[in-house]
């Protein structure tokens, strides 16, 4: 029973591999859809109980658990599971509920719910495994089934050009991002004998020439930055946000992309704490903050304007990766929380938007604020909240990230980040006008569905929680920390 | 001053608690739901005066601690003591008595309701900036006097508001992230975020680093001042907001800068600032210049106004700058007369624009004593209390800044600055008088004679701020009895 939450992952599995067989069986389009939410939405719950019940080791012992195989291989196919990792777990979860609810209305009836929502349990089952493995070869196949998943997801209507378009892009983009993994597994097995996270850590203590090692790591940064966008690797992003259906860019810019972060932070402070990491970090943070943002002050279209936004977020997370003090990495699982609320939040009010007006061009959307009230507030809230606005949850954050980047000497970097919130205000608040100007033409109230109001319900008022009593939430991450970082784990074997 | 009833956290919390139900409220109520707001501004309004008259009485600054989020170093504290008590009151005044000009000035336009929802918000983050006792919980009061400031230009204002409010947005909020950056880079240095053991703490920052500390946190206090070379956001934003938020803008929010700066920058950090001293002092007389010949060559009334207020933030400057005991105190003082004065004079100039029906250009007005009376007291009131006129509160705060400007002259040079200073307030009463004549006396235009006088939801809520500013004319004593012993202590 000790290890029953470890075996957590098998429920979505499950649910994905029943879900198509048992749902076609009722052949009507509206029968199949609610089953498949339900089944869905189960699975999920019962996983996010399973991973948050008090399970004994991780919580007594307030350091990471590691479960060697049954297998007692050199490939060892372990588990790594820390604080850190269920924060992750719940994260996923829980939007992954939201997004499965949000897409109800949106699918229709040659969407094929069943095959959608089935592959929806089947990417939080590679997500779930991702965030528990522990040794690359497991790290790379969770991985690669997480693409390949999400690839088809991206993939939904192939009937439209453009998202053919988009889903090609995305799909060699990963293959190479897959092969540099691959690469940087040998390089790391080659030099260091070891592929399991806590093996090549002590391995490399007392390895003598590291720059295989080095190489290795700007490889795994190539390829799990390219699913984070970090820039330069982001050039499918935009394009794929954009054209894919509104809940699948909520995932990928929610979750999929912190998957990402999940990887990089395993990389550079678990696999690889190799000095001088930090320089290139920062960098590489600097460059996605500020590209993100330079190019996002000129897109007309809504989504691909987020699209950037996101990318620049993801360059503020990188900044307390590269600061790389517990206080940094709290700033950058707190951001990567808060910046899972209000990317999907946007990116659902963006969806209404075009169910609504048919269109995400800003010209197009111009007064829709003064007729649709609901959305206009969530959206607003969203968008002062990305902007970094004191009260909501992006600036609290944010103002860590930066807070931790001056008290550790990297007041460059901060002043960067600062200088990019400057920047970012300026597309963040151009929507807003846009939204609230008198429109040219007439614009009519559209009301939400109620499988659009409640997740859009639930971000907004999250947001506004957080932003008012952060405590909590700074606290538990900076427990999760503290017993995750730098402590030895606890080893047992089944 | 019972623990349980936290005043000062209610002062702060009962118009933001208010504003979302002054919004439903006026689905049903319309335009009265803005008596909501008034009551809830009269209500921390009078809570405001009850801590003032406790502070009087017992001396003791009232301190109020709530936690936020502790591992992040924030926590929520209020404190009021002998410098925040004037400022905060005097907010909370202005605001509620502009809270019923509104609703005259609101009746014939739509969205009432949001209106006075960002009203309330607007208040509240202009007094809780005040009353803020650590700097993150100072930003994020900062910052919510901006939001709802920016939607009230944007949806009420005049002209090409769109992008006034962009305009004004922009500039406030990388003002705010300068400071920002000043605040988080004090904080490595000292790890603490209070005000008031920066003080003590003030030694741990290398000099050169505080240098950049300072000048960071003043370009973010300048933009909020409108010094120039960072005020072109200002005579856009006043002129082309709605009259009773230009009120606020000119009259309290500007203010906040001083405020700030002085709590800030200048009471820690005195000793360090005044190194600053000369170099201030000659950015504050080019802001008072420029700012008096761009008001003398106006002829829209309200970007008249708009370039008085720089002008006078250039004496509050100029009263820090000078970093003496009457110098401050003075710049403390001008912040009560001026808001009282401008305020004034605003809400005079939406009282001509109410009644003639949205005239705002000078040329086209004139002889209005002769139809609106009380408002052409009023006005003048408000010019002779900028201009210095004896028994009026701006003769009081002028002279009690030139008396600091002297005291701290040592040097010919910091005499001839003084001069400059004293003779830039000339301008003041050139354009001030210039403007009253121009729209009030001379012959009545032909166009005008249809004009009444203002209703009396206007009128009274401007006689109230001629009554304070005779109050604080005749006695000075009021606010000095709060200045005095807070400039004594933080003055070395």
């Amino acid at each position: 029973m000790e290890l029953l939450p470890y075996y957590a992952p098998l429920i979505p599995l499950l649910a994905a591999s029943i879900l198509s067989p048992f749902t076609k069986a009722l052949r009507e389009y509206k029968r199949i859809l609610n089953l498949s939410l339900v089944i869905t939405v189960a699975s999920h719950i019962i996983s996010l109980l399973l991973v948050i019940m008090p399970h004994g080791l991780l919580w007594i012992s307030r350091r990471p658990v590691l479960v060697t195989s049954f297998l007692r291989t050199t490939f060892l196919s372990s588990l790594y599971v820390d604080y850190i990792s269920v924060f992750f777990i719940c994260l996923a979860l829980g939007l992954g509920i939201l997004v499965a609810l949000y897409s109800m209305h949106i699918l229709k009836e040659d969407d094929a719910p069943e095959l959608y929502y089935s592959l929806l349990n089947l990417v939080m089952a590679s997500l779930f495994l991702l965030f528990t493995v522990g040794d690359l070869i497991s790290l790379f196949a969770s991985w690669e089934l997480m693409s390949i998943t999400l690839y088809a997801l991206i993939f939904l209507r192939r009937s439209e050009p453009l998202s053919l378009e988009a889903g090609t892009k995305y799909l060699i983009m990963s293959a190479t991002s897959s092969a540099f993994i691959i690469y940087a597994i040998s390089l790391t097995y080659g030099s260091t004998g070891h592929l399991d996270f806590i093996g090549v850590q002590r391995a490399l203590s007392y390895e003598g020439d590291l720059s295989m090692v080095y190489l290795a790591v700007i490889f795994f940064t190539v390829a799990f930055g390219f699913k984070a966008a970090v820039v330069p690797f982001h050039t499918w992003a935009p394009d794929v946000y954009q054209e894919t259906i509104d809940p699948i860019t909520a995932f990928l810019s929610g979750i999929a992309s912190k998957a990402g972060i999940y990887a990089l932070l395993r990389i550079y402070f678990l696999i690889f704490p190799l000095p001088g990491l930090d320089v290139f970090i920062s960098f590489l943070a600097a460059i996605t903050m500020t590209l993100g943002n330079i190019t996002a002050l000129l897109q007309k279209n809504l989504k691909r304007l987020f699209a950037y936004s996101s990318i620049s977020h993801i360059g503020y997370i990188l900044v307390g990766i590269a600061v790389g003090t517990p206080y940094g990495i709290l700033g950058a699982l707190f951001h990567a929380l808060n910046h899972a609320l209000m990317k999907p939040l946007v990116f659902f009010c963006t969806g209404e938007l075009r169910r609504g007006y048919e269109s995400v061009s800003l010209d197009k959307l111009e007064g829709f604020g003064r007729v649709s009230h609901e959305l206009a507030f969530a959206t607003s809230i969203g968008l002062l909240s990305l902007a970094g606005i004191p009260g909501l949850n992006g600036f609290i954050s944010k103002f860590i990230l930066i807070a931790a980047a001056f008290g550790s000497g990297l007041a460059w970097l901060a002043i960067v980040a600062i200088i990019n919130s400057a920047i970012s205000v300026a597309y963040y608040l151009r929507v807003l006008q846009v939204m609230f100007r008198k429109p040219k033409v007439e614009m009519t109230a559209r009301a939400l569905p109620s499988s659009a109001l409640f997740p859009i319900l639930c971000l907004t008022l999250l947001c506004i929680a957080i932003g008012l009593v952060p405590s909590p939430f700074v606290e538990w991450l900076s427990e999760a920390v503290k017993n995750s970082l730098g402590r030895a784990p606890l080893i047992i074997s089944p | 001053m019972s623990e349980g009833l936290a005043p000062l956290l209610q002062i702060v919390l009962v118009p933001i608690i208010l504003a979302p139900i002054t919004y439903y409220s006026s689905k049903k109520m319309g335009i009265k739901s803005g008596y909501i707001a008034f009551i809830a501004l009269l209500y921390s309004s009078i809570l405001m005066s009850w801590i003032a008259l406790s502070y009087a009485t017992t001396g003791r600054p009232i301190i109020e601690e709530y936690n936020w989020a502790p591992v992040a170093g924030l926590y929520f504290g209020l404190r009021a003591d002998g410098l925040s008590i004037p400022v905060a009151l005097i907010i909370l005044l202005l605001s509620t008595a502009t809270a019923i000009y509104s609703m005259s000035y609101m009746e014939h336009k739509s969205g009432t309701g949001m209106y006075f929802a960002l009203y309330l918000l607007y208040a509240a983050g202009m007094t809780g900036t005040v009353l803020a006792t650590n700097l993150i919980q100072f930003y994020l009061f900062w910052e919510l006097m901006l939001v709802p400031s920016y939607f009230l230009i944007a949806e009420w204002g005049y002209g090409d508001r769109e992008r006034v409010s962009f305009k004004y947005f922009i500039y406030t909020h990388i003002g705010a992230l300068s400071l920002l950056a000043g605040i988080l880079a004090t904080y490595a240095f000292t790890g603490t975020f209070s005000i008031y053991e920066l003080s003590y703490k003030a030694s741990m920052i290398p000099p050169e680093v505080l240098r950049w500390i300072l000048v960071a946190m003043c370009i973010g206090f300048f933009v909020k001042m409108a010094v120039v070379p960072l005020h072109t956001w200002l005579p856009d934003a006043h002129a082309e907001a709605p009259t009773p938020i230009s009120v606020l803008l000119s009259g309290v929010m500007i203010e906040c800068g001083v405020y700030a700066m002085t709590r800030i920058v200048i009471s820690p950090f005195y000793r360090f600032f005044t190194s600053f001293s000369t170099a201030l002092t000659m950015l504050a007389v080019a802001t008072m210049f420029y700012g008096g010949m761009m008001a003398l060559v106006q002829s829209d009334i309200k970007r008249l106004l708009a370039y008085s207020s720089i002008s006078q933030m250039g004496y509050m400057l100029f009263g820090m700058s000078v970093a003496t005991y009457y110098g401050i105190m003075g710049a403390i003082y001008h912040i009560l007369s001026h808001a009282c004065a401008k305020g004034l004079l605003f809400a005079c100039a939406g009282a001509i624009m109410h009644q003639t029906e949205g005239k705002r250009d000078i040329r086209t007005l004139g002889g209005l004593a002769q139809r609106m009376p009380v408002t052409a007291i009023l006005f003048t009131v408000g010019v002779f209390s900028l201009a210095g006129v004896p028994t009026l509160a701006g003769f009081i705060s002028e002279f009690m800044i030139f008396l600091g400007g002297f005291e701290g002259a040592e040097t010919t040079e910091k005499v001839a600055i003084v001069i400059i200073a004293v003779l830039c307030a000339a301008l003041t009463t050139a354009y001030g008088l210039w403007a009253l004549r121009r729209v009030f006396f001379g012959p009545l235009k032909p166009e005008l004679s249809e004009v009444k006088e203002a209703s009396l939801l206007m009128l009274i809520p401007m006689s109230f701020l001629a009554v304070l500013s005779f109050l604080f004319g005749i006695y000075p004593k009021i606010p000095l009895t709060f200045l005095d012993p807070w400039a004594r202590s933080a003055i070395p």
